[in-house]
């Protein structure tokens, strides 16, 4: 099984360490996620549903904002984190 | 904790070196095609070669003290420096600050010393007489403290701050209990982490300075590129950091956990200070990479994820690779591969003490593999940032 990692017990995003295709079943430590995108290694899946302009979390520490909800399993990067809140 | 030792060059002036080269700098770009004929004429001379000269002194702030401190390296056994006559960087004052470290070295200037030829007719006599001197400097046991490790991460991948970065870390944190000093810098790639360092400050004081240090980087680069995460390369994103927080929580880790003990300005030599010392330089790997040496490193780790064929032309830059594609795709450009955490399974303690098992072998006279290949690249100094509403909208912050 493909496994990806989390830096800190608070993070709301795990790092894959293989390229992974939507579908794949992937090994984050203490729980298994189905993969909803294809995402490559070394980059972000997340690890819950997140909404609109709530933080995201690596290495327990703030990384930026979500700019559209996010699904658990799905590749988090440009299109849907950025450093700033979306205005409403 | 064992108190370990490795053989390098005494210099006059109390520094260590682990290489004992000779180099040759120009004051201005003007005077480079002299320094290429010099190291042409005696093998073993490196120069030096820069872009700077006295035509754009407002953009080269840090152009004199640079050369100063880089021709005091302890990797420096003499330094040649060759001065046009008419720029702003003397030769002359570069010289009397060399003097004072008991370091040989010859100085000349083309407009004063009889022109092109005759300069380089006596310099080359005298590079050929530092070079044989060189070769009768015998390396002697030194405590570990006498080392200044330079850290430095570049074409980072999102890896990077997982394995890679944390294996410096590593390292600096046990040459710190060595008693000896480490640098971490790249100021645009701790913004985000300002609070992180200032809380591991050891007096409020530096607490506040390193804060307001990456603050005031926060402010330039958002004034300069008109935004705070232009330090987020479109290789970095490729490799999977998003934001320039993200990146930054992966760089600081090269400075590992132990405590900062001070902080310090572009080419401001660290001297006998101890402990984790940041330095106020930019993000551009040739420009900190200078920086660090300039700083009086012997010798920098540097991170990638990407893959970087960046090293310096007179001081040893281990290349630690952070995961096993790049490695396998680079292996030629890189020392150390991070990316076994991940294939072989190894911890970060063991990929570290991999690590410091190789810096001791460098220490003490291995070629790394870029000085294996012959690594022979320009010097690139810090410019200075001139914002796009002008240099009055930065107060204090330059480079």
């Amino acid at each position: 099984m493909k496994r990806a990692l989390i830096m800190n017990p608070t993070d709301s995003v795990c790092v894959v360490i293989q390229d992974v295709t939507a579908g794949d079943e992937i090994d984050v430590g203490d729980m298994i996620i189905t993969a909803i995108s294809d995402i490559p290694m070394p980059h972000k899946m997340a690890l819950k549903d997140i909404s609109v302009n709530e933080i995201i979390y690596k290495y327990g520490a703030p990384i930026g904002y979500a700019l559209m909800p996010i699904k658990k399993g799905e590749w988090v990067h440009v299109n849907n984190l950025g450093p700033d809140k979306v205005e409403s | 904790m064992k108190i370990l030792t490795f053989k390098g060059y005494l210099r006059p002036d109390g520094q260590v070196g682990i290489r004992n080269h000779v180099v040759c700098v120009a004051t201005a770009s003007c005077v480079n095609s002299v320094v290429s004929q010099i190291a042409r004429n005696v093998p073993g001379v490196i120069p030096l070669r820069h872009s700077h000269g006295c035509g754009d002194i407002m953009k080269s702030p840090y152009l004199k003290r640079t050369l100063i401190s880089l021709c005091k390296n302890p990797n420096h056994y003499a330094a040649i420096i060759i001065g046009l006559g008419c720029e702003h960087c003397s030769a002359d004052e570069i010289a009397e600050e060399i003097a004072k470290t008991g370091k040989p070295f010859f100085s000349a200037v083309i407009q004063r010393n009889g022109g092109r030829k005759k300069v380089v007719e006596a310099a080359t006599e005298a590079a050929k007489k530092f070079i044989d001197d060189a070769q009768k400097c015998k390396r002697e046991e030194v405590p570990l403290s006498k080392i200044i490790f330079g850290t430095e991460c570049g074409g980072s991948d999102a890896l990077s701050g997982i394995t890679a970065n944390p294996a410096i870390g590593y390292v600096s944190d046990w040459i710190i209990s060595q008693g000896g000093t480490s640098i971490l810098t790249e100021m645009a790639e701790l913004i985000g982490c300002e609070k992180i360092l200032s809380d591991r400050a050891t007096s409020p004081e530096l607490a506040k300075e390193v804060y307001r240090t990456v603050e005031l980087t926060e402010t330039l680069v958002k004034k300069v590129a008109g935004f705070s995460s232009a330090g987020v390369s479109p290789g970095n994103q490729k490799g999977g950091i998003t934001t320039i927080q993200e990146k930054s929580l992966g760089c600081v880790n090269k400075g590992g956990i132990s405590p900062v003990t001070g902080i310090v300005d572009y080419a401001e030599p660290i001297e006998d200070k101890k402990g984790l010392i940041i330095l106020d330089a930019t993000n551009y790997d040739p420009e900190s990479v200078a920086g660090l040496f300039a700083a009086g490193a012997q010798v920098t780790m540097f991170s990638s994820g990407r893959g970087s064929p960046l090293a310096f032309p007179s001081c040893p830059v281990i290349k630690i690779c952070s995961n096993p594609k790049s490695f396998e795709a680079m292996g030629s450009d890189i020392d150390i591969n991070a990316g076994a955490i991940l294939t072989e399974g190894i911890s970060l303690e063991e990929l570290g003490e991999r690590c410091i098992k190789y810096l001791l072998e460098v220490l003490n006279g291995k070629e790394t593999v870029y000085e294996k290949n012959g690594f022979c690249g320009p010097l690139c100094i810090a410019r200075k940032l001139i914002p796009k509403e002008g240099f009055d909208t930065v107060p204090c912050k330059s480079y």
